[in-house]
């Protein structure tokens, strides 16, 4: 059951927007679409929603072929029995809030009193109850994400499309409502797709995340394996990996390696590198990983798998710092410390220091 | 795509047939073919008439979008006083028949005995009026043709995110700066399409240069065309190559168009309700009104004061200005004499008819074009299209002459009844109904309606549940504008027309044509007084109802 898509290809007039992605999403599972603006996220999903029509592959919805490319199999829009969430809300500003979460169970021909009742309780659930007769048109944005949220459940669809949600919405809003939409999900268990191009989106509300570019997919894993080891340094960029450097490696084996930094020939000691002939190579390191002290005046040598530096940001986020720190020509680390109390200022100098194991050493994209 | 076919498509292969050959087509006539129609156009009169041509459509569109832009950016976004009065003041003159117009500033300003002449010359001055001119038809275009462009604007500046000029001001542009680097273009679309609607409408006007310029012998392409097919014997082969030959110069103004505005997607509403902005005017609030209402009093309050003069004159000779208010001059018998006459309730039935089904057929029509064109990707929409703004490009003339040619040779019990005059205007309007409709199509966002059919909705109830609500009063203002310009046309009627289908326009024109100015003028009246009638009667309807 669940959801497979193989092989899909979708291109507009010359652009191809996806380029032949292999997608498995398990029952009762999110998937996250993650990417940069017009890698093709919005494009497959709506393949799969059938707003979009491939030139082929082959798309199964709970067992059922929807898509199919060589027998031209194409399952029309409304027979697909999907729910999505619209970037723009579509909510319907001619009809109520009622009217608008109605319309499907309508469109089922469903009975009144059955109508009424899981309205009511749809809109409970997402927090709207009380509200099923005002116009549509003067919500707020958060009430008209939660309507078009409410029109999707209402119908308990086979799967729930989400296309970015909570992008047009203020940040405290978007960091409630996403764990409102964990909740709902854990709590509900629809096979749902999510795209969005927010990396803390994607890793909040996953179960597992699909990395694209250019239509393409660059790595897929559950959110902690990916977060912990991306394969790429393009992957590690959208993950929020700010610290990431082109290197050459100097000597290495299955327990560590040496890498000389590209900008500067600095050398560290890094964690083992990856096998194969990748052309060229990156190490990336998360800013949790690097710990800082103040070094003392004169000091510009580290000792261990350190290296000097100036702070040149020192921002406080309350559970930590973050700080950003030059160690030499274009080169800037960014690292997060817990120590919130250690007084390290704007202009300090400091030592950075990394394990060799959380410095991964990664192919780089061509 | 069948039905295009027929309302547009048959006339005008009919026509480029009619061109080709010797004799008038399906006549029966021995026919050859030539190119002699098109070798022979070319005399002066013929380069005379597209001067003409040239002169009142670029003078009256100019004159028309300057008073139709300012007017519908009023409205839309500024507290001029009495806004109420400057949405009238935009879509008054669709009340007021072309061919009223005409007659009226015909008795305005033609010669010594004008009425606005009288009284130029009783107050001391020299100058003169001259409406039978060039200049006087551009003007009278430019006067009546208001309401295309205030409508397109007026639409356009409404469904502009506030945001969007605000946006503009914040970042440092000033009131003028935000009209023209932010407003102007973003209504561009509105204005570059009524431009090039009123261009077109101009070219192929009728009644205006007919009355105002035929005393005069002034001719525009459509006189042109005319006074050929009224040639004894009829040019019709020379009328037709005339048409083709603005056909193409049309055609080719549709395509700068297209390239204008190809790539561009203008739909700045997603179903969010929208609070719009009002700019204050400050000291030119009421420079503002003025302008409003010295437009309404020159569109409206003069020529509806020479109908009445004319109307209710006992004689028609005017000696001077204290006779235009002496009372013993004026009598009810003319009036009298036109509200007996069976002919006049004969004919108001048969435009209430005729009009009325246009509306309805056609606007359904037209609904359906639209969103085939706008909203699927079936193969061939792009020729739908395409057919839907030919009849722009098709002279009203010519269109009759077609249909004319057509039904009068076809064995259907056709000609002869309204149902011929409802397939004229059908295909002659159906530029103006397609575009209305599609303009109130495309401000609707897809994922509205997407968002229904993944909620399970068939693309039919869709549209039902979804587009058409949403749409519904834009249908509805395209219904009234259908029945409006249906309860006006002069121009394809001419030819089609039979002594039991004659519409109110065609009696008026006969009796100008008699020479019968009195009944003309009461006539007129009547008719005025009937599409303002109708027009209230149709906009509290909508109000109430959608
Ligand atoms: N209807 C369309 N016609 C033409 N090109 C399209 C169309 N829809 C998408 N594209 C193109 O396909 C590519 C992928 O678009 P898509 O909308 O899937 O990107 P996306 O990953 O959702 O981006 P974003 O994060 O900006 O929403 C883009 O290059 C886009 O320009
Ligand atoms: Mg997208």
């Amino acid at each position: 059951m669940g959801i497979q898509v193989r092989q899909l290809r979708k291109s507009f007039g010359g652009t191809v927007a996806v380029n032949g992605i292999d997608l498995d999403i398990n029952d009762g599972e999110m998937l996250v679409l993650l990417g940069p603006s017009g890698c093709g996220k919005t494009t497959s999903m709506r393949c799969i929603a059938g707003l979009e029509a491939p030139d082929s592959g082959h798309i199964t919805i709970n067992g059922r072929t929807v898509f199919d490319g060589q027998s031209g199999t194409n399952v029309p829009v409304n027979k697909r029995h999907v729910g999505m969430v619209f970037q723009s809300y579509a909510i319907w500003p001619h009809l109520t809030v009622f009217e608008n979460v109605s319309f499907p169970l309508d469109m089922e021909g469903v009975a009144p009193a059955e109508i009424t009742r899981r309205v009511g309780e749809v809109l409970e659930l997402v927090g709207l109850a009380g509200m099923d007769h005002r116009g549509a048109s003067y919500l707020s944005g958060g009430q008209m994400q939660r309507v078009a949220l409410a029109r999707s459940l209402v119908m308990r669809p086979d799967v729930l499309l989400f296309d970015e949600p909570l992008s047009n919405l203020d940040a405290r809003l978007r960091d409630h409502l996403r764990v409102q939409l964990r909740e709902l999900q854990t709590q509900l268990k629809i096979t749902s797709v999510y795209v969005t191009h927010d990396q803390r989106e994607a890793l909040a509300l996953a179960d597992q995340i699909v990395v694209m570019q250019a239509g393409r997919v660059l790595q897929k894993g559950d959110p902690i394996e990916l977060y912990n080891h991306p394969a790429t340094n393009t992957v590690a960029e959208f993950l929020g990996y700010t610290n990431v450097f082109e290197v050459d490696v100097v000597s290495g084996d299955a327990a560590g390696s040496e890498v000389s930094f590209k900008a500067n020939g600095r050398r560290l000691q890094a964690g083992p590198a990856p096998g194969g002939n990748a052309n060229s190579l990156c190490v990336c390191v998360r800013p949790d990983h690097v710990s800082l002290r103040a070094l003392a005046a004169g000091d510009d040598a580290p000792v261990g798998n350190a290296i000097a530096g100036e702070v040149i940001l020192a921002s406080f986020l309350g559970s930590h710092m973050q700080y950003r720190v030059r160690t030499g020509e274009r080169e800037i680390w960014e690292v997060l410390s817990a120590d919130v109390a250690a007084g390290t200022r704007l202009g300090s100098r400091v030592a950075l220091s990394i394990e060799p194991r959380h410095l991964q050493v990664l192919a780089k994209d061509a | 795509m069948a039905v295009l076919g027929i309302l547009i498509v048959l006339p005008f292969l009919t026509l480029v047939y009619a061109s080709f050959i010797t004799a008038a087509p399906f006549s029966g006539n021995e026919t050859a073919w030539t190119w002699q129609n098109y070798t022979g156009i070319w005399n002066e009169q013929m380069l005379e008439a597209v001067t003409n041509t040239l002169i009142v459509s670029f003078g009256g569109t100019t004159m028309a979008m300057g008073i139709g832009g300012l007017l519908a950016w009023l409205a839309a976004r500024t507290d001029v006083p009495g806004k109420a009065l400057v949405h009238l003041a935009g879509l008054m003159p669709l009340f007021l028949s072309l061919i009223v117009a005409a007659l009226a500033w015909s008795l305005l300003g033609s010669g010594r005995s004008g009425y606005l002449n009288i009284i130029l010359a009783s107050l001391g001055f020299s100058f003169r009026i001259d409406m039978q001119t060039v200049a006087g038809i551009a003007f009278v275009h430019g006067l009546y043709y208001v309401p295309f462009p205030f409508l397109y604007i007026y639409s356009a500046l409404t469904l502009i995110h506030p945001d969007m000029e605000e946006a503009a001001g914040i970042h440092g542009a000033n009131l003028a700066r935000t009209l023209g680097r932010i407003t102007f273009p973003l209504v561009r679309p509105a204005v570059a399409g009524s431009g090039l609607l009123l261009l077109v409408l101009m070219a192929e006007e009728f009644p205006v240069p007919q009355i105002l310029g035929g005393p005069r012998g002034i001719e525009t392409l459509s006189i042109h065309i005319f006074n050929l097919m009224r040639q004894v014997p009829a040019a019709t082969g020379h009328a037709s190559a005339v048409c083709i030959v603005l056909t193409a110069l049309v055609g080719a103004l549709v395509v700068v168009q297209r390239r204008m505005l190809a790539g561009r997607d203008y739909r700045t509403v997603t179903g969010k309700g929208l609070q719009a902005r009002v700019l204050p005017l400050g000291i030119w609030r009421w420079p503002a009104f003025c302008f409003v209402l010295l437009y309404i009093f020159v569109a409206m309050g003069l020529p509806l004061l020479a109908l009445l003069q004319g109307a209710f004159r006992s004689t028609l000779f005017i000696p001077d200005i204290a006779s235009l208010v002496d009372p013993s001059q004026f009598s009810t018998k003319h009036m009298r004499a036109i509200l007996t006459d069976a002919t006049v309730y004969k004919s108001l039935a048969n435009s209430l008819i005729a009009a009325g089904a246009t509306a309805l057929v056609g606007g359904l029509l037209y609904f359906v074009l639209s969103y085939v064109v706008h909203r699927t990707d079936l193969p061939g929409r792009k020729t739908l299209e395409f057919l839907a703004n030919l009849p722009l490009a098709l002279p009203a003339l010519v269109m009759g002459l077609g249909i004319l040619w057509i039904w009068a040779n076809i064995p259907l019990p056709v000609y002869g009844t309204l149902a011929v005059l409802v397939i004229a205007y059908m295909g002659r309007f159906t530029p103006q109904g397609f575009r209305a409709i599609s303009a109130s199509i495309v401000q609707i966002h897809d994922d509205l309606e997407q968002a229904a059919m993944v909620a399970g909705a068939t693309r039919f109830r869709a549209v039902k549940r979804i587009v058409w609500p949403l749409m519904r009063s834009g249908v509805a203002a395209a219904f009234i504008v259908l029945f409006v310009l249906g309860m006006r046309e002069l121009t394809a009627s001419l030819f089609l027309f039979t002594t039991d289908t004659r519409v109110l326009s065609i009696v008026i024109y006969e009796q100008y044509e008699n020479g019968g100015w009195s009944a003309v003028a009461s006539l007129s009246l009547v008719y005025t007084l009937i599409l303002i009638a109708l027009t209230v009667a149709g906009r509290r309807w909508m109000r109430a109802n959608v």
